[in-house]
């Protein structure tokens, strides 16, 4: 399974949460996505959600600890998404 | 005054009334933890309620009505938010989850859930109709909070309308999840009083992303109820998961695309209704729109329409309620809603007003001229959200983080541009054109205008 990069996920976060003030290679992948840092909602998570799932076949769930961890930052994501991608997409 | 026995009103006995993980709670069991609970709470004072999980929700709700405690539902948990309720409400303290983080600022207690052996045998106090039980709170034009009050006769008059108007599209005793958190009237009406009042049970946790609505849905019992948002509806359908049968679903809100609700009954088997309430009301209309475009009005309201206005009236509301929408009545009772009332934007089921946005934006130290309003054409499928175009030296993320405090993150407009100056007319007023120029041009040059902390 070869692995998502940071930049492909921080652009796919861009491009689908409008952030087009936002230059994908300047987010600070160790910064915190939601609240302080990129300042991201709930309705962004929920956003995020669905492009992961229609890019990468990945389905977040409230329900695990992990998920919590898993959107603190950029890298944390990116790292879930390229461990759980489906095979052959993305 | 008319005193009833709680008796009367609560459901008690051994019907379920809320489903954590693994363990089912009776309306007994909520209020012999309530009663536990509301020993521990202050002689006096008012209960901002913060929990997040329903049955520990509930427990505060019934413990506050039985020790005559008033309870606050804020639209968000922010500091500011928070601050401002307790400069408004002295001695108002906090209920959170078992194991929830505290509020440094304030008292908090935490809910503690027990689980009773046989049927309560405590005396419940009376309860009076007037009673003032909760204050649900809207962000008002002005920017203050709007505190819309919630008389016992209230809550539980348009509980029953639910029933009536709602839950009888499903056969009895019901299964509700909820995507909506407890704290908005809708939630408060589908997810703890319809549990506590009739024989319908909410499971406990809010379910979030899709798979999590799919994966509890499974292990609800039918009848199941999806309470849900336009919102949540749609990342739902976009993920493309396989929903189990679900033999009702209630959206409120916002105006839900009726394509997405085709494929909504499509796909879970079962009946799409739309509710149509505020926050002052609560729910007073209903369509099932793949079926009806037009509403249908609870027959215990009334609507009067006058040029400007629109009013809702009720027996069991305080006061009449003017609406923020624009409606026209058809012959036979049902109506049609034109859209919204020019000033108001509702992102997520809450509201707010542009004016207000715009002075708030303007109060930031350090803020020349700004301007905040909607996208230009957003798709009917797409989430609205506003846009933003700054004249400011401050620099991206201490300008966002300045208007966090100030507004709710659903109202931090998606982008937030830089801009030399606002051309404004002689009324101070700036026309769409210029703002759509004024966007293009931004967008093309690289004045990234947040979120750089690195």
């Amino acid at each position: 399974m070869p692995g998502v990069s940071e930049l492909e996920i921080a652009s796919l976060m861009v491009e689908c949460l409008n952030l087009e003030d936002v230059d994908p290679a300047s987010i600070d992948p160790e910064a915190s996505l939601f609240g302080e840092g990129l300042g991201l909602d709930s309705i962004d998570a929920l956003e995020l959600a669905v492009a992961l799932s229609a890019k990468y076949g990945v389905h977040l769930k409230a329900d695990d600890e992990q998920t919590i961890k898993v959107f603190s930052n950029l890298r944390s994501l990116t790292e879930f998404v390229s461990a759980n991608a489906d095979q052959g997409t993305g | 005054m008319n005193a009833h026995l709680a008796r009367q009103f609560f459901r008690l006995g051994s019907s379920i009334a809320f489903r954590t993980t693994g363990r089912a709670y009776t309306a007994d069991d909520v209020i012999g933890s309530a009663i536990k609970l509301a020993a521990r709470m202050p002689d006096e004072g008012y209960a901002i309620n913060l929990c997040e999980d329903r049955l520990q929700f509930a427990i505060g709700f019934v413990a506050a009505v039985m020790k005559g405690h008033v309870l606050l539902l804020p639209q968000n948990r922010k500091p500011a938010t928070l601050a401002s309720l307790s400069r408004s409400y002295p001695g108002c303290y906090c209920l959170v989850d078992q194991g929830a983080p505290d509020y440094p600022e304030f008292t908090c207690l935490e809910s503690a859930v027990l689980q009773q052996v046989g049927p309560l045998k405590t005396n419940l106090p009376m309860l009076a109709d007037d009673q003032l039980c909760a204050l649900v709170f809207t962000s008002g034009s002005t920017g203050l909070p709007q505190a819309n009050r919630k008389y016992w006769k209230t809550l539980v008059q348009g509980t029953s309308l639910n029933e009536d108007y709602l839950w009888s599209a499903v056969a009895s005793a019901p299964s509700i999840l909820a995507t909506v958190p407890p704290q908005h009237m809708y939630g408060l009406e589908t997810t703890i009083l319809a549990p506590l009042f009739l024989p319908v049970t909410a499971i406990s946790r809010t379910a979030f992303f899709p798979a999590d609505i799919v994966a509890a849905l499974e292990a609800m019992p039918r009848p199941r109820v999806l309470v849900s948002t336009p919102i949540h509806l749609r990342a739902l359908m976009a993920t493309g998961l396989a929903l189990p049968p679900v033999d009702l679903v209630l959206c409120a809100t916002a105006p839900l695309d009726p394509g997405l609700a085709r494929e909504i009954e499509r796909a879970c088997g079962g009946v799409l209704r739309e509710v149509y309430g505020c926050t002052e009301a609560g729910s007073f209309a209903w369509r099932e729109p793949v079926r009806e475009s037009r509403w249908e009005l609870f027959r215990e309201f009334n609507l009067t329409i006058d040029p400007g206005e629109t009013r809702l009236l009720a027996d069991h509301l305080p006061e009449p309620v003017s609406l923020q929408d624009t409606i026209v009545m058809d012959n036979g009772g049902k109506f049609r809603l034109l859209g919204r009332l020019g000033d108001l934007v509702n992102i997520a089921g809450k509201r707010a007003s542009l004016a207000d946005l715009n002075l708030k934006l303007l109060s930031i130290p350090g803020v020349q001229d700004g301007i905040i309003t909607h996208a230009s054409q957003p798709k009917s499928t797409e989430i609205e959200r506003l846009i933003g175009l700054v004249v400011t030296d401050l620099d991206p993320s201490t300008l966002h983080r300045e208007l966090e405090k100030l507004v709710d993150s659903v109202f931090i407009p998606r982008p937030l541009l830089r801009v030399e100056h606002i051309p404004r007319g002689p009324a101070g007023k700036i026309d769409r054109a210029s703002i759509d120029r004024l966007l293009s041009q931004a967008r093309h040059a690289t004045k990234p205008c947040r979120g750089l902390d690195a």
